[in-house]
């Protein structure tokens, strides 16, 4: 006779295991806890190498494992570990059940890149046939890796990670949660790995060049993530949104070209100086136009100096005293802009370079070697005073028409480069007529004030400074 | 899936930090950027010929825009899904993470 089924949750339990299914259930259960401690395996084995790597590219290390030893050990101390796993090799294929594990325990493993995880291990697999031993020590060391990563792991109500992570996590940023700080931990390290495979592509020079690009956007402009590779310009109202962060909608709107005039002081030029005219060739692509500036009885380095101060001046729209400052900020924002002015000054056997250090905050103009300029910037973020000089008074408007190119202007398209044919230079100052020979550089002659501050109005009995100082 | 022109303050939202702090979040902003920058790089360079490469190189640093837009479109037509792919994958990592105990 049938036995009638049981309401008994026991005896159900006893049923589905004799017909197999319950069976079928604890293989499964016992083939994700294998799959598990495989991932974790491999997740220590990582961490184990990378900070083996790390210390010994800081010298702090021994031996220097590249990348095939790194693998070969890698492969030989999972297939040790791995020795309870029938078949490791579709382990690693089974990609949804690493997923699935991943989102589970995903602060643990959130630093593993689930590509290069099934990609380097089937290589590691495969070189690992030549059987190379690991060493008693190494195997030491991985241990104690293994223990404290075992330890983090089993304290409840943190985001766990592993060694390298808290290297990263330990990294300022206090206030912040336990969570967060992962997070930022994970990014760092995510980016130092990529770092890594850069170099190893030969591609780090170009991520350095378009570092600069792509870090406007931690300043709040508006860029596109194309624009961070260089491909395109930064937009229009990005350009403007940095530029004058603190300027109104209404202000903006009166800062075209036809009726953008700003105070005379403004201008860092010498009150008596004369306007010199320049050609204008409105067709001419702003780089060659810095070029084409027809100069007078200045040097052409000279020149060159003073128009790029004039020009980021106005194109800051500030005022003669904030000049300097704002360049200085301006500049260490924009250091593509050193490079535009740098190629325009390779003339009449000058050089001026012009560079500032981003990690001493020290801003340089220096001619033939001698310094020019030399400030500390005590602050590197600018201070943007809003701008209140757009419209000077009639009596002081410059004769030249002065005008901004916003960036609606005729080629900018999204570039803050300015037209420097709307930006007279001054001619040579009266007082220094006589006193110089035109041919001369006036550069040489400032460069043993070096340590003069921009805009601070010490002068150290230097006449032609002033002129920067202004 | 992210779109090609983010502000920082996209970014902050995307990633889930609006609550934190300002240092903070730009912290993350600029950490987050230098890694899509790097992924995106990378994926490019892999996806290149060595002598797509060296001109891809030569292109870059000479930061010619305009012949780098005609090499991207003719070598890596697939930029925007590379850009959008790389992006959510730094932004998923840190929302989960952000979000993993919370």
């Amino acid at each position: 006779m049938e036995k009638p089924p049981s309401s008994d949750p026991q005896s159900t339990e006893q049923e589905r295991w004799e017909s197999g299914a319950g069976r079928e259930h604890n293989q499964e259960k016992d083939k994700n806890a294998a799959l598990i401690d495989f991932l974790r395996e491999i997740d220590e084995c990582y961490s184990f190498l990378t900070a083996k790597e790390s210390r010994a590219k800081k010298g702090r290390g021994g031996k220097v494992p590249r990348t095939m030893q790194t693998k070969l050990l890698a492969a030989k101390y999972l297939f040790q570990k791995l020795s309870g796993v029938s078949d490791p090799a579709s382990a690693i294929k089974d990609r949804q059940a690493y997923t699935d594990y991943v989102q589970k325990e995903r602060a643990v493993f959130s630093h593993l890149d689930r590509e290069l995880l099934a990609g380097d291990m089937e290589e590691m697999i495969e070189v690992s046939h030549l059987q190379t031993e690991v060493s008693e020590e190494e195997q030491e060391e991985l241990g104690a890796i293994t223990n404290t990563e075992n330890q983090l792991h089993q304290k409840k109500g943190r985001v766990e990670f592993g060694p390298q992570e808290k290297k990263f996590y330990d990294k300022e940023m206090t206030p912040l949660s336990e969570n967060a700080k992962a997070a930022l931990g994970i990014l760092r390290w995510r980016g130092e790995q990529l770092s890594e495979e850069l170099e190893k592509e030969r591609g780090y020079g170009i991520f350095k060049m378009i570092k600069q690009k792509c870090s406007d956007v931690a300043k709040g402009a508006k860029i596109s993530l194309l624009t961070a590779l260089g491909i395109f310009t930064v937009t229009s109202s990005a350009s403007t949104n940095e530029l004058w962060p603190e300027i109104t909608e209404a202000q903006k709107s009166t800062m075209t070209k036809d009726n953008f005039t700003f105070d005379e002081d403004a201008v860092v030029a010498d009150k008596k100086a004369e306007e010199v005219k320049i050609e204008k060739k409105a067709e001419e692509p702003p780089e060659n136009i810095i070029s084409k500036i027809v100069v007078g009885k200045y040097s052409s380095a000279e020149h060159e100096a003073l128009g790029l101060i004039r020009l980021h001046s106005k194109e800051l729209g500030c005022r003669k005293s904030q000049a300097p400052k704002l360049l200085e900020n301006y500049l260490m924002k924009h250091p593509k802009k050193i490079r535009e002015i740098r190629k325009s000054i390779t003339r009449g056997g000058e050089i001026l370079e012009i560079s500032i250090n981003q990690t001493t905050k020290k801003f340089n103009l220096s001619l033939h070697g001698g310094s020019l300029h030399g400030s500390h910037l005590h602050n590197a973020e600018p201070k943007h005073s809003t701008p209140t000089h757009f419209s000077a008074p009639e009596h002081k408007k410059p004769q030249a028409d002065v005008h901004l190119k916003t960036p609606t202007a005729k080629h900018s398209k999204g570039s803050t480069l300015l037209d420097m044919n709307d930006f007279p230079l001054p001619d040579m100052p009266e007082h220094v007529k006589g006193e110089h020979d035109p041919e001369e550089s006036l550069i040489p002659k400032m460069a043993s004030n070096k340590n003069m501050e921009i805009g601070s109005g010490k002068q150290g009995g230097n006449a032609g400074q002033k002129r920067y100082n202004k | 899936m992210v779109n090609l022109t983010m502000t920082k303050d996209d970014l902050i939202k995307a990633m889930g930090i609006q609550n934190f702090d300002s240092e903070a979040q730009t912290e993350f902003v600029t950490v987050l950027s230098d890694n899509v920058i790097k992924a995106v790089t990378l994926e490019v360079l892999r996806n290149l010929k060595e002598e797509e490469r060296k001109e891809f190189e030569t292109i870059a640093l000479n930061e010619d825009e305009q012949k780098l837009l005609s090499f991207f479109k003719e070598k890596v037509p697939q930029l925007d899904s590379i850009v959008r792919n790389k992006t959510d994958e730094q932004i998923e990592q840190v929302k989960n993470t952000v979000l993993a105990r919370a």
